[in-house]
């Protein structure tokens, strides 16, 4: 294994730098390879995760219409190109809309959190959220997957607005007041718990206009 | 190294490794290696199975490759290029996983990645295939391999059993059985392995001294 051959100097060290290239470039391939192969494949089974989520987070929901937003920022039905679903809005079994579930996305403490989370018909008030993919600190951050008590709290978690009917951002507090836009602190999990508030900040921002201006016309008509 | 070069250090029997690994020098209950791992996944058998399936074969594909290599890898960046071939193969296996078997990819979480660091591994590349020829190299990998899961999977079903009272999710204690759920807590994790781990001292011995006794 030792350069033993009688180079030295720049030759060794190119060797040196030849063979650790080499092995990156292999790895590299390798790795680009294998996850375009299953890329598609892992796209697929969260797509069927989020969907069980979204039943789960919209209570009184059967079934479901999937919406994504284009490049022109329009609301559009999911189609056959588009690998995650952003919006999905709850039919239930008479086919009237009982409310909206939102995919969201962003960075946790370990990477990325993608979780969904129901809005009632009116808008204001969260009814429960998921999360769907994740890789916090097991025994830590996992508690926003495990800690089932905190989860549910989100079914109770009412939106707050100032007077001009703006939303406000959700505040982490302990002893939260859920009816106030509060979610509940958990020591050990600061940035998870930050990080779920954070994410679900961010994708109301993005879609409480749209669902206020759009909600009847994105259920078909059919509000109930 | 060249194959010659094994007359400074004796090239090892690929049979003899293979069962050095899976007993006498098992990662786990004797060696102690790969602690994280082994008391954070071992809370339910299935877990336990797929993570050792999972680092088996993570180390048997690195053991090959680096083997296969130990001719061209410079002495100065051994080190390196084992970390970025584990790595790589620690990657390839996440991504696989996660794309056939979503439930257990949850399962595992952050400690499937870090199979990179899993020190077992990494003595194994330095102790045996970046010196041993592929055979010998792979037959190691694999009595490793066998041997943490062997520990990793008894200490599973141990704390899946007595913890929750089922055995790979199936129910096998009675309905009266209260689980004692302590043992499904981390800590719980440290009281098993040591149990463990005295009960393989004890059935060691026991088989040394039957083997020693005159026939």
């Amino acid at each position: 294994m030792t350069d033993d051959n009688g180079r030295s100097g720049i030759g060794s060290v190119l060797r040196i730098q030849g063979v650790l290239v080499s092995i990156a470039l292999v790895a590299g391939l390798a790795i680009a390879a294998v996850h375009e192969w299953t890329r598609p494949m892992v796209m697929a089974q969260r797509g069927g995760l989020l969907g069980d989520a979204a039943l789960q987070v919209m209570p009184g929901a059967t079934t479901y219409r999937i919406y994504v937003r284009g490049a022109d920022g329009s609301v559009r039905l999911m189609g056959d190109g588009d690998e995650t679903p952003e919006l999905f809005i709850g039919l239930d079994e008479q086919g009237r809309a009982v409310g909206a579930a939102i995919v969201g996305s962003g960075m946790g403490y370990a990477d990325v959190i993608q979780l969904v989370f129901g809005l009632d018909a009116s808008g204001e008030r969260l009814t429960g959220m998921r999360v769907v993919a994740s890789r916090e600190t097991p025994g830590l951050g996992s508690v926003i997957v495990d800690d089932h008590d905190w989860v549910a709290t989100f079914e109770r978690i009412h939106l707050r607005f100032d007077e001009d009917r703006e939303l406000r951002n959700l505040r982490v507090r302990s002893n939260a007041r859920h009816e106030d836009g509060e979610v509940d602190a958990i020591s050990g999990a600061t940035v998870s718990v930050v990080s779920v508030t954070r994410i679900i900040n961010q994708s109301l921002a993005e879609w409480l206009p749209t669902l206020r201006e759009q909600f009847d016309e994105l259920a078909g008509g059919g509000r109930g | 190294m060249a194959d010659s070069d094994l007359l400074l250090e004796e090239r090892e029997s690929g049979p003899a490794r293979l069962r050095a690994g899976f007993w006498r020098e098992n990662p786990i209950l004797v060696q102690a290696l790969g602690m994280c791992p082994v008391l954070a996944v071992s809370n339910t058998g299935i877990n336990a199975l797929t993570m050792s399936l999972a680092t088996g074969s993570v180390l048997l594909a690195s053991a090959i490759v680096i083997s296969t290599l130990r001719g061209i890898i410079p002495q100065q960046v051994r080190l390196a290029c084992f970390v970025l071939v584990i790595a790589t193969f620690v990657t390839l296996t996440d991504m696989l996983i996660e794309a056939f078997a979503l439930e257990l990819h949850r399962a595992l979480g952050a400690f499937l990645p870090l199979i990179v660091v899993n020190c077992m591994i990494l003595s194994r590349i330095e102790i045996m295939a970046s010196r041993q020829p592929v055979s010998v190299a792979a037959m190691d990998a694999v009595g490793m391999g066998a041997g943490f899961m062997l520990g990793l999977v008894t200490l599973g079903s141990l704390r899946e059993l007595l913890g929750r009272g089922t055995l790979f999710g199936n129910q096998i204690m009675p309905d009266s059985f209260e689980p004692w759920q302590v043992l499904q807590l981390p800590g719980g994790g440290f009281f098993t392995l040591a149990a463990l781990v005295i009960g393989y001292t004890l059935l060691d011995r026991r088989l040394k001294r039957w083997r020693e006794a005159p026939a």
